[in-house]
């Protein structure tokens, strides 16, 4: 197991920042027993690395890990070839816990090369053979010499901790062994890099045109829509926009030390958010042409958005919404509903570092609206005294707001309809609309003839 | 007879098995007032809670452990006592099951001690039921971690022997069974005046008919009524995952079990209630005998669709031996494969061609032709490859809504399956049947 020390003391994480030495070494915050939620390491791990779609993916470990979640991601992909979207797994047995893992892994690997013929495989160290003491590494190192191709060790066993430290892990995983390994065809003084934007439900391809028509160039997604070579020429990128601010941070902050690339966390929830990324992505190029021409469509595309919101404002104005989600979204979606005219009577801050935080309350002024601790009895006890119109939220919590009769959007990674950008926001409008004026509603709240 | 193998690949690639903590969990949704604990990761609970979410598109309460790398190096008596006292004092269940990981299953840990010195320690929580399944993920597969739930359930519950209670009878059903199907065999029993105690009964948690958040599972067989079990007459389980659940009761209580395979189609669900009209003297309402000949009158319309037609099925056991039997015995289909994720003893008694324990690709690599995949959402993807319908049946159904509505078993559900099925045959038959061949397009360009 890889020293995890590193991680608790990266500088430009905002948690640690605001740690002592002492607390420091007591590393991330842990899950408390009996009332945890959320994922673990390996979870987060492939999260980070499974849009990679031309890799395979093999979860070294018995059925749980692969079984219970493989395809479950809602991240989308152009590539013709979606090995991401298969569970491969070497679903070891009880002889294998006795006598060891290792042999089937480099089995497994071998029968994956030989029929799929991937640009790389990746796998993921999961409990039970960590447990054992299988070492993945050295297979992965016999495999590629063996089999001529990246075979690349992803330590992420679930005990080591929550799936945010199973992203960082992720994140070094591609910087060991992936960045860098590759050189592009080609480059431009406008090539950048997307880090933690997954594409879920295509939100990439929202942005995609926007930035095309800016005039910069995605070198390479972390990782969302990209093949394996693309991440591998990542080095070659003018620029960073760090998408999901805590979990690849350290991503970031490495790449800049080692290959001088600048970065920046942005987000593209919302109309500002969005046009805050241009605008930065371009100052950090430092191109003078490019800035301007940023700055015209920026003005083009606001006025363009506003316009089209006006109908759905009319009709969202005031209502009351409560939002429960990590990272990023806490505050940006924050920035994105009050765009809309709405009343944010409450986001999670639970996964926020303290710079989301700062984000968080500066949009909302409060810190009482700050939930530290979204557990579903939390969320209907803010839901039933201020009588929330809507909850934003993931998959998990949905039918904490369905059970009690109030209308939820899902804006996590189970979704079908991205929200990204400026056309996002106008998708995200018309979803909110489409949801509150559902008639269910009033008859959920109507008695049944035996109860009056 | 069936040709059964074991896949042989190191490889698992469209993964059919699930964990074994999975089917104990799944168990525990239908125990009114009732939370699964899982010993392990927070990831092993995580998913599971994910996954049955999707499926039920209900709330799901489940708690864990989340043990961290030192408590799994250096055991976890104190981190297993903190999260039952969590789990009681927030939650506040009536039941609370333990149910174990290949995490902790790999240290050994002796989870039944740990459980024995917390109730020395926290007398406060005497009241609360405190039960233990062992569920190593690298051995069997859901169907014996369900199997192992309800044998845990029974075992530990039903404690003392109660005077025969004349009207009342045990049912013990499989993981197979929908709320729907659940919902039927109550109402069937309730018709020959039987009073029904079921074991696990997810027709009242995992229904839809929840309204308002619960951090337990919100309803289900009472724990007072498992208690009641031993006063039964006569036990009926139905599928081999309910079997050992009765065979316990019968060893115990000595109330004589009736075990059924699957209650799909004719066969044997006449068997049933022939037991129950010997049972009880009654006779049945003619609406439901009615069901009886819409079901014999939808399988000779279907018949045409259906004879011969190939079929492949995937699904944890209880899946394979009710649908192949239903399939292959009365409606004249082949059923050239299944696959499925354990080996049980009555594998090979099926009617099947060739079983295969192994994963979905095996179906893409046994090179046989089929007209119908029957299995999870997942088979979707086979389904796509081969070009082949695929009907869902099974664990997980993500995409499609209101599956726990539908039922599979007796004459109503066997006669909507049946319809079901041949409609997506008549289907893409009809499609087919105006492809213009080959050899006459050609006949025509040259023209």
């Amino acid at each position: 197991m890889r020293n995890l020390e590193e991680f608790f003391t990266e500088p430009a994480c905002g948690i640690n920042k605001s740690k002592g030495d002492k607390e420091k070494k007591v590393g991330c915050s842990k899950p408390k027993p009996g009332s945890a939620s959320g994922g673990c390491a390996f979870d987060g791990a492939q999260i980070t690395l499974l849009p990679i779609a031309d890799a395979v993916h093999i979860v070294h470990g018995p059925i749980a890990c692969a079984g219970n979640s493989w395809d479950n991601r809602g991240t989308r992909s152009s590539s013709p070839i979606t090995y991401y979207r298969m569970g491969f797994t070497t679903d070891l047995s009880e002889i294998d816990v006795i006598h060891g893992g290792e042999n089937k892994l480099y089995m497994a690997i071998k029968e994956a090369v030989e029929k799929y013929n991937p640009p790389a495989v990746f796998v993921y160290q999961t409990c039970v053979p960590a447990m054992i003491g299988d070492d993945i590494q050295a297979i992965c190192n016999k495999a590629s010499k063996d089999f001529n191709i990246p075979v690349v060790p992803v330590d992420s066993p679930g005990f080591v901790g929550s799936k945010n430290l199973g992203n960082k892990l992720a994140g070094d995983a591609l910087f060991r062994y992936v960045i860098g390994t590759k050189e592009p065809e080609y480059t431009t003084p406008y090539d950048v890099n997307l880090l933690g934007e997954y594409n879920i439900a295509g939100e990439l391809w929202q942005v995609l045109p926007l930035l095309q028509e800016a005039g910069f160039r995605i070198l390479a997604c972390i990782t969302g829509d990209s093949r394996y070579n693309d991440i591998a020429t990542a080095h070659r990128a003018k620029v960073n926009m760090v998408v999901c601010s805590k979990a690849l941070l350290n991503l970031a902050r490495r790449m800049e030390e080692k290959y001088g690339i600048p970065y920046f966390e942005g987000s593209f929830y919302g109309i500002k958010d969005t046009s805050d990324a241009l605008r930065n992505m371009a100052l950090l190029i430092g191109d003078k042409d490019l800035i301007e021409r940023v700055e015209k469509l920026i003005e083009v595309k606001e006025a363009e958005t506003k316009e089209k919101l006006k109908p759905y404002i009319e009709k969202l104005k005031g209502k009351k919404v409560l939002i429960n989600t990590g990272g990023v979204k806490s505050w940006s979606m924050v920035a994105q509903v009050q765009e809309l005219g709405m009343e944010v009577v409450g986001t999670s801050a639970k996964k926020s570092t303290e710079g989301d935080k700062g984000r968080m309350l500066e949009l909302l002024g409060d810190e009482k609206k700050l939930i530290d601790d979204p557990n579903p009895k939390e969320l209907i006890k803010i839901m039933r005294s201020e009588n929330v119109d809507l909850l934003l939220a993931g998959g998990r919590s949905k039918f904490v707001a369905f059970k009690e009769g109030i209308p939820f959007l899902d804006v996590n990674q189970e979704r079908i309809r991205g929200y990204a950008g400026y056309e996002g926001m106008l998708l995200l409008a018309e979803d909110i609309v489409r949801t509150l004026e559902n008639p269910v509603w009033n008859l959920r709240r109507r008695k049944a003839p035996w109860q009056e | 007879m069936a040709r059964v193998v074991e896949s042989k690949k190191a490889l698992s690639v469209y993964p059919l098995k699930l964990s074994q903590p999975l089917g104990a969990m799944y168990a525990f949704m239908g125990v009114k007032g009732s939370i699964p604990l899982i010993h392990g990761s927070q990831g092993c609970a995580s998913f599971a809670k994910t996954f049955l979410t999707r499926h039920f598109w209900e709330n799901i309460p489940v708690q864990t452990t989340a043990l961290s790398q030192i408590a799994t190096v250096m055991g976890n008596d104190d981190v297993l006592h903190t999260a039952l006292k969590n789990v009681i004092e927030r939650a506040k269940p009536e039941v609370v099951a333990v149910i174990t990981t290949g995490v902790t299953e790999t240290r050994g840990d002796y989870t039944e001690g740990s459980i024995k010195l917390f109730r020395e320690l926290y007398p406060d929580f005497r009241h609360v039921e405190i039960l233990c399944v062992h569920t190593p993920d690298y051995e069997g597969s859901f169907h014996t971690g369900y199997k192992e739930a309800l044998l845990s359930i029974v075992k530990n519950v039903v404690r003392t022997k109660y005077a025969t209670v004349p009207d009342q009878v045990n049912l013990i059903v499989s993981y197979s069974l929908t709320a729907e199907d659940i919902d039927t065999l109550k109402e069937l029993l309730e018709l020959f005046g039987l009073k029904v105690i079921v074991l696990p009964d997810i027709s009242m948690s995992m229904d839809g008919g929840v309204l308002g958040f619960s951090s337990v599972i919100p309803n289900g067989t009472a724990l007072r009524d498992i208690q009641r079990m031993s006063s039964s007459t006569i036990t009926i389980a139905v599928g081999e995952s309910a079997k050992a659940a009765g065979e316990y009761l019968e060893k115990e209580f000595m109330i004589p079990m009736y075990y059924f395979e699957h209650l799909m189609g004719i066969e044997s669900y006449d068997e049933l209630i022939r037991l129950l009209i010997n049972l009880t003297g009654r006779d049945l309402p003619e609406r439901v005998k009615r069901w009886r000949n819409r079901l014999l009158d939808m399988m000779i319309d279907s018949h045409f669709y259906l004879s011969k037609k190939r079929v492949a099925i995937a699904g944890e056991p209880d899946y394979i031996i009710g649908l192949s039997q239903f399939l292959a015995k009365e409606l004249g289909m082949v059923v050239s494969l299944a696959v499925t994720t354990v080996k049980t003893e009555s594998l090979e008694t099926l009617p099947v061609e060739d079983i295969i324990v192994g994963d979905l690709e095996d179906i893409l690599n046994s090179k046989k032709d089929f007209d119908l995949l029957i299995g999870n959402t997942n088979l979707r993807h086979v389904a796509s490859k081969l070009n082949v319908p695929h009907y869902r049946v099974g664990i997980p159904i993500f995409d499609r809504l209101g599956h726990f509505l539908k039922g599979f078993i007796g004459y109503k559900g066997s006669t909507y399956f049946t319809m079901d099925i041949a409609n997506l045959l008549m289907e893409r038959e009809e499609e087919e049947s105006y492809r213009v061949p080959d050899y006459v397009k050609r006949r025509y360009e040259q023209c």
